[in-house]
């Protein structure tokens, strides 16, 4: 049970969908330049998840194999519906001005890989847990970046300028590849400190 | 197998010569271009060159030191960040260097293992990541001749390069004569041909650069002006106008040669000169920005690894070509064996088709007393060893 809990917060950090396992990648380079737009996606990304592992849990073992890929794909295609409105309620605007690739997150690896390889052996409540902890972790990389992309490219968070843009190519895709990129090597880095401490502890035993 | 081979970083030099002192050549032979840039433009020229060498050599060094490696005395960052300043107009802010030089270094070399292993040209793609982000910064280009304040805004007149002229197919209003000697406004290193083209022609002299590499891009840039100019007039016109603007000459002779992305032998770089030769002309016929040569070099240095296997193959066979070629004419016998082998079987049946051609068969009489008399069968007895057999064949 606690390495089962210990498994699914790793999601969060060491099994991060995007800087670890390096999924969707270039959704968030693309997508994510700016704190709106990394509130749709994280929004999207939920909804995509947890309801899609959800059903996966309870029902997709009764789905015959190579059948129930196409059942979860559609069921976060549908997913976009709630998405949609809860951005909406958020602010009018920000699904739409985040482009193709809040849609294109349901149509991903994630709810395919995470419902079929992970939700399935789980039990629903597992599920939910390991699809919220998932979900954290994107949530955590999305706002970062989104911030970070914002704040260079036009000195702004959120909308609301605090300063002069420092550095406008930001918000371009190519700068969103390698700022991932540093935060990948940065969690790698820590990473690997935590490896390090471990294996002390267990030597000092 | 370690004792015999010497494992390192590009570049490779065979000659008595160091790394260090191919490096301290490029560096000598920018110096003049520097000289030139000052007395076009004034102290600010030098001192953005200093501020270049400086921000990269301490980029490099902090590199080394969050990668926990020993910063090694290295010229090469010092190179990158001469480069940066000469590509961009005398006028550029210093921050504008700054952000190129970081890009250089903790983008393009640091993360991909330091010196000898980046795969793009530094300089190359600092110069880019700034006109992306400041194009109105970087092509803002001040006339020649006046004095540029060394800090703060410049207030210096500013002028159309001929670059953008051509890139709007307008002529540009500068003759030929002043684009060679430097005073056309463009970005403050790249403009001085004369002075370019001699100091790349001491790097070829002293074995710093390979001359394959400049003279297989310039020629068929050239060629490629004269097919398809873009201005009208005399070809020739056209063909001085496209060479001697932007950061072509200069480009050739100091980023396109870099050792570490160019390919390392002459047939790569002969291949790579070409390549990149068509590159550049399809970024500046087709390309939004007047200056192409950067962004074309960094679609280029993606290919190099590509032009040195093609070589290393090529060259794998041509120095086993004794033991391939026998290994060929082995199996061509082996071949020419096997059809041989086959060949009687093909022509016993086609004489068997042919009735007409089978031998005759000569028939003779024979008397009876020629006959042997046949002989009777010896009676052979089992009983003695029969047991003895059984038992033999029972074991089997």
């Amino acid at each position: 049970m606690k390495s089962e809990l210990k498994e699914s917060l790793g999601y969060i950090f060491f099994k991060n969908p995007v800087l670890v396992l390096g999924l969707i990648i270039g959704h968030l380079a693309a997508g994510d330049t700016n704190l709106q737009n990394a509130a749709a996606l994280s929004i999207t990304f939920f909804f995509v998840t947890v309801p899609v592992m959800l059903f996966a849990s309870t029902i997709g073992k009764k789905i015959p194999a190579g059948f129930n890929l196409v059942c979860y794909a559609l069921f976060s295609a549908a997913m976009l519906v709630p998405a949609y409105s809860l951005s909406g309620s958020i602010s009018a605007t920000i699904f739409d001005s985040s482009g193709i690739y809040p849609a294109l997150l349901a149509v991903s690896t994630v709810p395919i890989i995470y419902s079929s390889k992970i939700a399935e052996k789980q039990t629903p409540i597992k599920a939910i847990f390991s699809g919220l902890c998932i979900t954290a972790g994107f949530i955590i990389t999305a706002v970062i970046l989104g911030a970070a992309r914002e704040f260079l490219g036009s000195g702004s968070l959120w909308g609301f300028k605090l300063a002069d843009a420092i550095y406008p190519a930001a918000k371009l895709p190519f700068w969103g590849f390698i700022l991932l990129g540093f935060m990948a090597a940065i969690v790698n880095w820590i990473k690997e400190i935590f490896k390090k401490s471990e294996k002390g502890e267990e030597e000092g035993a | 197998m370690k004792e015999k081979l010497m494992f390192q970083n590009a570049p490779h030099v065979r000659q008595s010569e160091s790394v260090v002192t191919m490096m301290t050549d490029v560096i000598v032979a920018l110096l003049p271009i520097y000289l030139m840039a000052f007395f076009y433009h004034g102290a600010r020229s030098l001192v953005l060159g200093l501020c270049g060498a400086l921000c990269c050599s301490v980029l490099s060094v902090l590199g080394a030191l969050l990668l926990r490696e020993k910063p090694v005395p290295d010229l090469t960052p010092i190179i990158t960040g001469l480069i940066i300043p000469l590509l961009l107009p005398a006028d550029i802010p210093y921050y504008v260097v700054i952000s190129a030089c970081a890009v250089a270094i903790f983008v393009v070399k640091i993360p991909f293992g330091g010196t000898g292993s980046n795969l793009f040209n530094p300089a190359a793609v600092g110069f880019a990541s700034v006109a992306i982000c400041w194009p109105e910064l970087v092509f803002r280009y001040p006339a020649t001749m006046q004095a540029i304040e060394i800090f703060g805004e410049s207030t210096a007149k500013i002028a159309q390069s001929p670059a953008y002229s051509l890139s709007l197919g307008a002529v540009p209003d500068y003759n030929v004569l002043d684009m060679l000697l430097g005073s056309a406004p463009g970005p403050m290193g790249a403009t001085n041909i004369l002075v370019v083209a001699a100091c790349g022609i001491f790097l070829i002299v002293k074995k710093a650069i390979n001359w394959i590499t400049p003279v297989s891009f310039i020629v068929p840039y050239a060629l490629l002006c004269l097919l398809f100019p873009r201005i009208g007039g005399s070809p020739f016109e056209a063909l001085c106008y496209e060479l001697f603007s932007g950061t072509v000459v200069f480009g050739a002779f100091f980023m396109l040669t870099e050792p570490v992305t160019s390919p390392k032998r002459d047939f790569g770089k002969l291949m790579a000169g070409i390549s990149s030769a068509i590159v550049v002309f399809l970024f500046r016929y087709f390309g939004g920005f007047e200056m192409g040569f950067a962004s074309a070099l960094i679609v280029m240095n993606v290919f190099s690894p590509i032009y040195d296997a093609i070589c290393e193959s090529v060259l794998h066979v041509s120095r086993h070509k004794e033991s391939f070629v026998a290994s060929i004419k082995e199996e061509t016998k082996l071949r020419k064996n096997k059809k041989e082998e086959e060949k009687p079987v093909i022509r016993v049946i086609e004489k068997a088709k042919e009735p007409e051609e089978l031998p005759e068969i000569k028939t003779e009489e024979i008397s009876e007393e020629e006959i042997l008399p046949e002989k009777e069968p010896e009676e052979i007895d089992l009983s003695e060893n029969s047991e003895e057999k059984e038992e033999e064949a029972l074991q089997l």
